[in-house]
């Protein structure tokens, strides 16, 4: 596609025209792009242009696009309905009084709404345990904290719901009776441990969601989620009640209870003896531009093993850094001898790390993972279009180094303010490629210079049958909302796009 | 943000039940049972209902 096609297309589309010059700055693949000045970073277009007319040597070390994996975000969402609706369904058909009159419909509601509260606790506490199996059900790790943070929101609904509907149930019998179930006695206990429960839950699910607290106090509240858990658990195991006259749901309870106390003192209580972490030394650490630093870590022993695309959670053990865990998607390949990530100034504790980093060389780190399933590897379509937004690059550049030996149509587009935020381009131009059945093209596109961001006409302008391929954004997510909602205008299917949302929370 | 909305519209209608049973329970009624001043009619109507016997909910019975 010429320049003109290029235009025509987007005056054709009926985008406000611009000016000649602008339109020939399109986007295009990085040899043949003539406004990418030449700077430290971007090297120049003829020293591309004669290292890809060439065919430099690309990294052919990966297993390429191959193997298919099926979509489990519909699995795990499906494990968390029916674990919700079977014991809804037996507490409803156990005993056939139960809707008899007001008093016994409030009753039962109200035992349901317990129920599905204490279950969808478990279900956030299991979720947050970041085990493999959860990643597996739910499609990748970042898909898995939406779902924690979904399955949270209404554990604390149905929680909530449960002594409201008590009370409007004994509203009759007099408001003293009905308040009664909001105050705390040492008269009864059972009650009691529901309610200081209940209550520090809503505090702490209203820090969690309202208020802005640096991320170490904010983690310090979220531990004490285990506190409101065991108070609930309590309450469950000691207040009569009507429920667990029913022996499967009296076995149902108990598991539920078992399975949530083991995965808050698994992630929680004693991560260092169950989760399994490696030790990496620091090899280097240099700036690649102003607010982003690259580390390279060496395994101390044993390395761990990795999809391109994948990141990980690392805690660097040094004065004047908190041990928190963190994660960094991996920049690097996953067959190379070095762990690489970039780390960006987003937050206090990134803006601390990437200032004193570079004197960091030689210090010990932990690493946990990996994980994540945005991986080209895991989309079935050889033809693809990666988007990256800003430090989004980093899954990108660890695929686009590990791209296969097998058939592939990939192009790259690679999308930031200001030129100067343009990193690894000259290797990503280096990993170019032209070849039958195997093409890697690179579109970089500085949203200042061309006074616009990037949208799906203009990957459309450069990129044939977009309808037909599989997209793999990362980015801000503003970002990737408008690139979706344009690729769904341009007729791309929904289950075609696939995006990474690297801020976890 | 929708899941904020959400649980802010819970929490809101949660503490303005818990507001009117405290105001209610608490400085507008009296604890009728326990004060014995309870009609004949009220006090059928506590044992029915099973709340003051946890041991023995209505619909086990």
């Amino acid at each position: 596609m010429t320049f003109f096609d290029i235009r025509t297309k987007l005056l054709g589309n009926g985008l406000s025209p611009q000016p000649v010059d602008r339109i020939l700055s399109l986007p295009r693949p990085v040899p043949y792009t003539p406004d990418i000045s030449p700077s430290s970073q971007v090297p120049s277009v003829l020293t591309l242009g004669n290292r890809l007319l060439g065919y430099a040597p690309i990294a052919l070390t990966g297993r390429g696009i191959a193997i298919p994996k099926p979509k489990r975000m519909l699995s795990g969402w499906l494990v968390v309905l029916s674990s919700c609706l079977i014991p809804t369904i037996v507490i409803a058909l156990d005993v056939p009084t139960r809707f008899l009159n007001r008093s016994h419909t409030l009753l039962t509601l109200a035992g349901i709404c317990a129920t599905i509260g204490l279950v969808l606790y478990v279900i956030n506490m299991v979720l947050a345990t970041r085990i493999k199996l959860v990643e597996d059900l739910f499609g990748g790790l970042n898909k898995v904290y939406i779902a924690h943070a979904v399955t949270g929101s209404l554990a604390l609904i149905f929680i909530l719901a449960h002594p409201v509907l008590l009370a409007v149930r004994a509203m009759p019998l007099g408001m003293h009776y009905a308040a009664a179930l909001f105050v705390p006695s040492m008269k009864h206990l059972a009650t009691t441990y529901g309610i200081l429960g209940t209550a520090l839950l809503l505090v702490l699910m209203i820090v969690t969601m309202y208020v802005r607290l640096p991320y170490k106090l904010w983690l310090l509240t979220h531990k004490y989620l285990g506190l409101a858990f065991l108070l609930i658990c309590l309450h469950v195991m000691f207040e009569p009640n009507d429920l667990t006259g029913n022996m499967f749901m009296r076995s149902y309870l108990i598991v539920c209870i078992v399975i949530g106390l083991a995965a808050y003192t698994y992630r929680s209580l004693l991560p260092n003896l169950f989760v399994r972490r490696y030790r990496y030394v620091i090899q280097s650490a240099k700036e690649k531009m102003p607010g982003v630093v690259e580390v390279t870590l060496k395994p101390a022993r044993q390395a761990l093993t990795f999809e391109a695309g994948q990141f990980i959670f690392v805690s660097f053990v040094t004065d004047g850094l908190s041990a928190e865990w963190h994660p960094f998607t991996v920049s690097s390949a996953p067959d190379a001898d070095a762990l690489t990530i970039d780390v960006k100034s987003l937050g206090g504790y990134t803006r601390t790390l990437t200032r004193i980093m570079p004197n960091l060389a030689g210090m010990d780190v932990l690493v946990e993972g990996a994980y994540g399933r945005f991986s080209y590897r895991n989309v079935n379509n050889s033809k693809q279009v990666w988007i990256a937004g800003g430090i989004g690059i980093t899954p990108f550049l660890s695929m686009a180094q590990s791209l296969g030996k097998g058939a592939y149509e990939v192009d790259l587009y690679y999308t930031v303010r200001t030129e100067a935020e343009l990193i690894d381009l000259h290797k990503l131009a280096n990993l170019q490629t032209d070849r039958p059945n195997q093409r890697f093209r690179v579109f970089p596109f500085v949203t200042q210079k061309y006074n616009r961001y990037l949208s799906a006409d203009l990957i459309a302008a450069n990129t044939p049958d977009i309808a037909t391929r599989d997209f793999l954004i990362c980015g801000p997510t503003p970002m990737m909302q408008a690139l979706k909602s344009q690729l769904l205008q341009q007729g791309v299917s929904k289950h075609r796009i696939h995006t990474e949302e690297f801020f976890l929370t | 943000m929708r899941l904020k909305l959400l649980v802010g519209v819970a929490i809101a209608v949660f503490c303005v039940f818990l507001l009117f049973f405290l105001v209610e329970g608490y400085m507008l009624d009296k604890p009728r049972a326990v004060s014995g001043t309870a009609t004949q009619q009220h006090k059928k109507m506590i044992k029915d209902s099973g709340l003051l016997d946890p041991q023995s909910p209505p619909i086990m019975k």
